[in-house]
C-alpha cells in the first residue's frame, strides 16, 4: 500500500487526492471524510493563529505539538505537501531551532488559511 | 480527593501546579487552597461540549460524575490534545457507537483526574501530550487499583522507531497509528464494549 495519498495540482493550487484519502485513511467512508474535513477547515483558522502566537512568544514546545497534530490531520485529508511542511516545522521545533522552525511555519500558515476558506 | 496516584500529585507539585511543603518529619503536605484552585480551573476550562448529538454524549466536562446501575452507558475516555483527532473520534463514536458516552481530556493531568472520576470502560491515550506524556500517564494509571477494569489503547502519529523511548509503557498495549484510526479503533471498541449497550443504532 502506498504510504501517502498522492495529490495533484490544478494550476497553482494543490488539490488533495480525496479518493485515495478516503480509501486509505477512512476505510472507504466518504461521509466520515467529508464531516472530518468540514471540522478541520474550521479548526485550521484557529491553528493558524495558535502557530503565530507560538512563534511570537518563542514557545517552541507548543509549536512542535501544533505542527505534530497538523501533520497528522493534513495527512488524513490527503494534503501530503502541506503535511510535509508541518513535519518540517515539527522537526525544527523539536531540534530547538527557533528561527528555522518559525520560517517553516510562515510557509505553512498561508496554506492553513487557504484550506480554512476553501 | 483528586482521584489520582501519589506519583501524579508529586508531578503536579514539581511543576508548581500545587503548593506543597515538607513537615519537620519529612512528610509532604499539599495546600488545600491550591487543590481547590486547580479543581476550579479544570471545571472552568472544560465546560463546553465538543459535539453533542444523536444519543451519544460527547463532552469535555470535568464535573460529570458517573454513577453505577443498569442504565449506565459504556464510557470511553480519550486523552488527546489534538482537536482534529478529538473531532474524528467523536464523529466515529457518534456514527458507530451511538450509545457510548465519550469524554475528552486535552492533557495528561486532566486525563488522570477524569480517569479517577469516570472509571471508563475504555481509555484511549495519545503519546505526545502537554504536561506529562502518554507513557508516563499510563505508568501512573497502572498504580490505580481500578485500572484493571479498563481497556487501554494508545493512539499516536509516531511511527515505530519514534515510539522507542516510550516502549516501557506500551508493552501488551494495542497501539493504533493515527492514519489507521478509522479502520482499527471501531474493531477494538466492538471487541471491548458490551454489544447491546454500545452497538450501532439501526
Amino acid at each position: 500500500m502506498a504510504s501517502h495519498a498522492q495529490g495533484h495540482r490544478h494550476g497553482e493550487v494543490f488539490e488533495p487526492d480525496v479518493a485515495a484519502a478516503i480509501a486509505q485513511r477512512f476505510d472507504g467512508d466518504a461521509a466520515l471524510y467529508k464531516a472530518f474535513a468540514t471540522d478541520c477547515r474550521a479548526q485550521f483558522a484557529l491553528d493558524a493563529g495558535a502557530g503565530e502566537a507560538a512563534c511570537e512568544g518563542g514557545d517552541l514546545p507548543a509549536l512542535r505539538r501544533l505542527a505534530h497534530n497538523l501533520r497528522s490531520a493534513l495527512l488524513m485529508l490527503g494534503h501530503q505537501p502541506f503535511a510535509d511542511v508541518a513535519a518540517e516545522v515539527e522537526s525544527l521545533a523539536a531540534a530547538g531551532d527557533s528561527l528555522a522552525a518559525c520560517a517553516a511555519w510562515r510557509r505553512l500558515h498561508p496554506m492553513l488559511l487557504r484550506l480554512a476558506i476553501s | 480527593m483528586l482521584g489520582m496516584s501519589v506519583r501524579s500529585v508529586q508531578l503536579m507539585v514539581d511543576r508548581g501546579e500545587l503548593e506543597a511543603w515538607k513537615t519537620s518529619g519529612g512528610h509532604r503536605r499539599i495546600a488545600r487552597a491550591s487543590v481547590d484552585r486547580w479543581r476550579n480551573s479544570r471545571s472552568l476550562t472544560k465546560a463546553a461540549p465538543a459535539r453533542p448529538a444523536r444519543g451519544s454524549v460527547v463532552s469535555k466536562t470535568a464535573a460529570t460524575r458517573r454513577t453505577g446501575g443498569a442504565a449506565r452507558r459504556p464510557c470511553v475516555l480519550l486523552i488527546d490534545d489534538s482537536i482534529h483527532f478529538q473531532k474524528l473520534v467523536s464523529l466515529l463514536i457518534q456514527q458507530r457507537f451511538p450509545n457510548v458516552d465519550l469524554q475528552i481530556a486535552d492533557d495528561g493531568i486532566a486525563g488522570l483526574a477524569l480517569y479517577g472520576q469516570l472509571q471508563p470502560e475504555v481509555l484511549i491515550v495519545d503519546i505526545l501530550l502537554p504536561g506529562i506524556d502518554g507513557a508516563t500517564l499510563i505508568t501512573s494509571l497502572r498504580s490505580h487499583p481500578q485500572f484493571a477494569n479498563s481497556h487501554l489503547a494508545v493512539v499516536t502519529s509516531l511511527d515505530e522507531p519514534q515510539r522507542a523511548p516510550y516502549a516501557f509503557a506500551l508493552e501488551k498495549v494495542p497501539v493504533i497509528h493515527k492514519p489507521r484510526l478509522v479502520a482499527e479503533l471501531p474493531r477494538l471498541l466492538t471487541k471491548w464494549l458490551p454489544a447491546k449497550q454500545a452497538a450501532r443504532a439501526t
